[in-house]
């Protein structure tokens, strides 16, 4: 049953405005983006300072919106200054995984058959393992630095890109209007440029959106094992991990990063989501065969 | 029609109203606008209008199953008892024993993980009370009246491992399950090939009659419907605009080539003994086949599904790699060049999808995909359309914005663009609408005569190739079993040739005895035991010889080849005019 | 079906071998001398030697990487540089609590998945559709060290219902069997949530994506048109086909059997394989660290076997490929 033809012409995707869901990702996620650039300016103080003896572990007030740590640092001030740490680490290392796994997966689906296995085989081999067990392992191996966190992000995160991307570009190859741009004269790379690559962007969007909230997570987590980043630069996963010893007495050291960063990634998840309906056409209109 | 109040009626409609609401536009658009509709026990009834026209929603609402976001008003009585929820009982049981449905696809319409045995016997369970093994024994009596081969073993079967006719057969056992007073039957051969479509609308008729069940037949094609019904509804925009006895049906007269152009120009595009294989498969897709396309001359190419014709396309215009045999362009061998010349050669030999919502890239405009195929020489994009009669300020438009018959005649612009030597057209017209269709026909010829064109054009549907082509070639099995001249009369002499014109719904309208005759054997599987004729098992000339080695394709007369020798001597009992 | 799985099993011991190796010496080429984990950098030349003799530290990379696989093969995993231990008797003790951790949460998660995936597909666009899916994103954006945090805060520290961390009380030797596994039960409460609530989701939307795609087939329309029940359609038809592709995940579910816990473990202090795996990376405990990893490597190949058996054998259409072929039907091949 196909859409019939007066209706596919009325019906196009429904406004992006009009998505209430897609709204709330774009808030989230530019929202968080800001904060992250305009740190400086929004919270001015040194996110290392320590404060004052008086000011250690001072519950919310008027002076410290959110209050203070075990050292008498703004937690306030500590939060904004982490939105950097975990914004940079997350697009940076998930954009060197898409860059990766799109060229692997293109190469794979368009190459030769004997590259297309050669390359399933390692992206296989790759993925065989537990990510996460692969993330603690690469890390543990030297000092731990912001450039190792996202090396280590970047290079277990291409694989799923890699398969994601060949099997749209396999059955992108197959369409007829691939063929057809062969039979006019186009070369091999014209056709992966012109008609392939824009074919590919909706999922490549998609997961990057998708993925950037797994990798802030990722972040979160080995700061949280102290495998993180080091002070004195401030991550939300670190400041979960000094607030867990005062767990009841400085619920607000442990409790409050959690939230921002569920916030966070909670945006980038919606915002994925969001995108992946209203860019997939298969999801778009109910119409039926008269 | 007669409004009535009979005790008789077995369903009444009355101004049934369908419209549906698109939540995100916010937009209501009218599906149905006021249908009313009677059906008395036994009564059959074609509903014929083109896609988007409403039938489909219509039989969905008879049996209350609207997709989500349709909405209905009016009345539908079943048996003199108005039916208002669909989620009711009552509606329910009406689903599983007055009304029964089947679908376009028999491929998408069974459980792909049931064996088919059961799927019946479910049915059975729960609407007639039988308890298993009952019900299993009572599903393979149905598969049996519905002429399934081997009723015992088919039950245990797959859908996938059953062959298109085959499943819906299962289907329609399925639907008999639930012994229904009323069948509707949406497009239930659309997806079939001819003379499989034969022996599945025979099938159905025949149950009509034994089980006196009325039956509304919905289709696209007007051919179809005076073979099954006694009235032809006639809908469009959500309306029965008419309703006629089928008798007084007249068709529409097809196209004729009445000249015949024997032009001797030499071959631009030459293939001989030309194979392809697949990766993988162990049969030949195209299995030798020598052909001649000359400049200005339209060459037809018509088979069934499977029997390699696509391929056969694809390989002339140099899409896929060949087995073996050889293919010269003008001259030029195209097996011997690579790179920059092989590109050359394939712009000279143009590909004309069968869908053309899949030929055009959905992200390129069409002024950029018509810019793109003329490498900034050649005709303009202005040219190109008025070419193919399309008003150029479509440039600006992407393919989704444009109506079927608008994006074949893209497609069509953007193979001419190149300036092509030959065109290869695979199935130009099977997506489109009648109108479309006549259209797309008419411009091709017209372009093939103005440009000097060499044509192939590859269809599974006879009338199609009557109006343009001067040769047909008929293929099975990756074979071309024969070829021969088409104009005011087409006679072939091969018995597979013959059975599909035989097949053809104007020819069995002509003709009702052809009805009785189950020429096609119930095709479980292809048979291919290695050499020998493709159709040995299934033909009615068959002889020992036929299973031992392939006849060579013979000339006859004059342009006429044909590969049975057998029917060379049989002499001609009566030629089918068409 | 046979070669099918000899080869499918050669391909796995290789990339098991792969692995391990390529594990082994990423290990090792790392900088620092993993003898100093074990004793004082300031003893002297001589007995450092001999510990590093005994404890196999001796030689080249190469010799030693015989040496492991030599002795691997025989079964015997080496001795734990921290623990001063067999890594067998480590990796055993440690393999029941996280086991009984991981089945109840995977357990409850199954649950969670269906239901909500069949609330999502038949409630699709109401009010209990938007709800689930956001409660479920909301869960899924939650890094899981927080939720767990968040979860002792609430339940333990404030509410005092359930303990904080371990998998038995102090005293639980003195207890009877029965109390003692209803003692480890309460334990296993936390972080059985913990470990259920923050992953359900993933799969959920998966499988309502299914549904949603199945939902929307002839085949669905047609037992619908049959007069089949609601409930029977869904669950009969929608949901076995649904699940489907569910089923290559299972592949990857065994592996995190062992492994996936590893967060929600270290958090509650769980004594299971995810903690011996992060103790043994912080403290270069190289041979417990291989012994993981082969374990590791085990499972997914085990977990992918499975999975592609368990294909098989629910999919007909991939059963009995060899019939699928040579009836095509009514497709066209060409």
């Amino acid at each position: 049953m196909t859409l019939p033809e007066t209706m596919a012409t009325v019906q196009g995707p429904s406004p992006w405005w009009r998505r209430r869901g897609l709204m709330l990702g774009l808030i989230l996620t530019f929202g968080s983006a800001l904060i992250g650039l305009l740190a400086p300016l929004l919270a001015p103080g040194d996110p290392a300072a320590l404060g004052e003896l008086s000011e250690r572990l001072a519950a919310p007030s008027a002076q410290h919106l959110l209050g203070t740590d075990l050292l008498g640092r703004d937690v306030l001030v500590r939060l904004v200054h982490g939105a950097r740490t975990s914004l940079l680490v997350g697009w940076v290392s998930v954009l060197a995984a898409m860059i990766c796994g799109t060229l692997v997966g293109m190469a794979a689906g368009l190459g030769p058959r004997w590259l297309d296995r050669l390359l399933m085989s390692i992206t296989d081999l790759f993925m065989a393992f537990p990510r996460i067990f692969l993330i603690l392992l690469l890390v543990s191996l030297t000092a731990p630095s912001l450039m190792l966190i996202m090396a280590v992000l970047g290079v277990t995160g291409w694989m799923g890109v890699a398969r994601l991307v060949r099997a749209e570009t396999l059955t992108l190859r197959e369409r007829e209007f691939v063929a057809a741009a062969r039979g006019l004269g186009l070369t091999p790379w014209q056709v992966a440029w012109r008609h392939i690559l824009p074919g590919l962007w909706p999922t490549i969007i998609v997961a990057t959106s998708l993925r950037v909230g797994g990798a802030i997570l990722s972040e979160s987590f080995l700061s949280y094992l102290g495998l993180g980043v080091q002070e004195p630069m401030v991550s939300w996963g670190g400041m979960i991990q000094m607030g867990r010893a005062n767990l009841v007495d400085g619920w607000w050291l442990a409790t409050l990063p959690g939230v921002v960063l569920a916030l966070t990634v909670i945006g980038y998840n919606l915002l994925g989501e969001n995108l992946r309906e209203w860019l997939d056409p298969r999801r778009q209109g109910g119409g039926l065969d008269g | 029609m007669a409004d009535n109040e009979t005790t008789g009626s077995l369903l009444q409609v009355r101004n049934l109203c369908v419209d549906h609401f698109d939540p995100h536009t916010g937009a209501r658009l009218s599906v149905l606008r006021g249908v009313d509709l009677d059906f008395s026990p036994g009564q059959t009834m074609s509903l014929v209008g083109p896609s988007g026209c409403g039938k489909s929603i219509m039989a969905r609402a008879l049996l209350g199953l609207l997709p989500p976001g349709f909405n209905w008003q009016g009345e539908i009585h079943w048996r003199g008892e108005r039916l208002t929820d669909p989620d009711t009982a009552a509606w329910r049981q009406v689903r599983g024993r007055g009304l029964g449905l089947i679908l376009q696809e028999p491929q998408a319409s069974l459980n792909p993980v049931l064996r088919v045995g059961h799927q019946i016997a479910e049915t059975l369970r729960i609407h007639q009370g039988l308890d298993r093994a009952a019900a299993w024994n009572e599903a393979v009596q149905l598969l049996a009246e519905t002429r399934v081969p081997d009723p015992q073993l088919s039950a245990r079967k797959f859908p996938h491992q059953l062959s298109g006719g085959m499943r819906q057969r299962v289907l329609l056992a399925a639907t008999l399950a639930c012994n229904p007073e009323l069948l509707i039957a949406d497009e239930p051969t659309t997806a079939l090939d001819v003379s499989v479509q034969k022996d599945i609308l025979a099938l159905i008729r025949g149950l009509c009659r034994d089980r006196n069940m009325a039956l509304l037949f919905i289709t696209h094609d007007l051919n179809l419907a005076p073979l099954l019904t006694e009235q032809v509804a006639f809908m469009s925009e959500g309306c029965i605009e008419q309703v006629v006895p089928a008798a007084e049906l007249v068709l529409p007269a097809l196209p004729r080539r009445t000249e015949t152009a024997p032009a001797e120009a030499p071959a631009v595009l030459k293939a001989t003994n030309l194979s392809v294989v697949y990766p993988g498969a162990t049969r030949l897709a195209v299995a030798g086949v020598d052909l001649e396309l000359r400049p200005g001359q339209a060459v037809g190419l018509l088979g069934e599904s499977g029997c390699g014709k696509t391929s056969l396309g694809r390989a002339l215009s140099q899409h896929i790699g060949l087995q073996d045999g050889s293919l010269t362009l003008a001259g030029e061998d195209c097996r011997a060049s690579r790179g920059a010349q092989a590109r050359a050669q394939r712009r000279r030999v143009q590909m004309l999808f069968q869908d053309p919502g899949g030929s055009l890239d959905p992200r390129q405009r069409v002024g950029a995909a018509l810019r793109e195929a003329a490498a900034d020489q050649g005709p303009t994009n202005e040219q190109l359309l008025s070419e193919v009669g399309l008003d150029p300020a479509l440039q600006k438009r992407y393919p989704h914005q444009l109506s079927g018959g608008q994006r074949q005649r893209v497609a069509l612009a953007r193979c001419l663009a190149t300036s092509p030597d030959v065109l290869i057209a695979d199935e130009p017209t099977s997506a489109l609408d009648a109108e479309a269709r006549n259209l797309v026909l008419s411009l091709l010829e017209g372009i093939m005569r103005q440009r000097g064109l060499a044509l192939l054009l590859i269809s599974h549907d006879l009338e199609g190739l009557q109006g343009i082509c001067g040769q047909v070639n008929v293929m099975f099995d990756g074979l071309v079993v024969e070829s021969l001249p088409v104009g005011t009369s087409f006679n072939p002499l091969h018995p597979y040739s013959r059975e599909l014109v035989r097949a053809l719904p104007r020819t069995l309208r002509e003709d009702p005895a052809l009805w009785v005759q189950e020429t096609f054997l119930p095709r479980m599987e292809t048979p291919t035991s290695g050499s020998g004729c493709p159709r040995q098992g299934n033909c009615r000339l068959q002889k020992p010889i036929c299973g031992k080695e392939l006849p060579p394709l013979k000339m006859v007369s004059n342009n006429h080849w044909l590969r049975c020798p057998e029917a060379e001597a049989e002499e001609p009992s009566h030629f089918i005019d068409t | 079906m046979l070669p099918w799985l000899t080869r499918r099993l050669a391909q796995s011991l290789l990339l098991i071998f792969i692995l391990v190796s390529a594990v082994f010496f990423v290990v090792r080429l790392a900088p620092g001398d993993p003898l100093n984990q074990v004793v004082e950098e300031e003893l002297g030349a001589g007995d450092r030697e001999l510990i590093r003799q005994r404890l196999g530290l001796d030689g080249s990379l190469i010799e030693q990487y015989q040496r492991w696989l030599g002795s691997m093969l025989q079964g015997d995993l080496g001795t734990s540089l921290r623990q001063q231990r067999p890594v067998t008797e480590i990796i055993g003790e440690a393999m029941g609590p996280t086991l009984l951790l991981t089945l109840t949460a995977y357990g409850l998660q199954l649950i969670l998945v269906i239901a909500s995936a069949l609330i999502m597909a038949t409630r699709r666009g109401q009010p209990l559709d938007h709800a689930v899916q956001g409660i479920g994103l909301t869960f899924y954006s939650l890094p899981f060290f927080w939720l767990a945090l968040m979860f002792v805060l609430l339940f333990s520290r404030q509410l005092g219902w359930f303990p904080a961390g371990g998998w038995e009380s102090p005293d639980a030797a003195f207890l009877s069997v029965g109390e003692r596994w209803l003692d480890r039960l309460h334990h296993l409460v936390l972080p059985a949530m913990t470990l259920a609530l923050g992953a359900f989701m993933g799969p959920a939307r998966y499988l309502r994506a299914g549904l949603d795609d199945v939902l929307a087939q002839d085949y669905i329309l047609a037992a619908r048109a049959r007069g089949l029940s609601e409930r029977r359609v869904l669950l009969r038809h929608g949901l076995r086909n649904a699940l489907m592709p569910l089923i290559t995940l299972l592949g990857m579910w065994l592996p995190n059997l062992l492994g996936g816990a590893l967060v929600v473990e270290v958090v509650f202090g769980w004594p299971g394989m995810g903690r011996v795996t992060i103790e043994a990376i912080w403290a270069r405990d190289y041979p417990v660290i291989m012994a993981t990893t082969l374990l590791t490597g085990v499972a997914v190949v085990v977990g992918s076997t499975l999975a592609d058996l368990l294909y098989r054998w629910a999919d007909p259409r991939v059963r009995i490929p060899d019939l699928s072929e040579s009836e095509g039907g009514a497709h066209d091949a060409s």
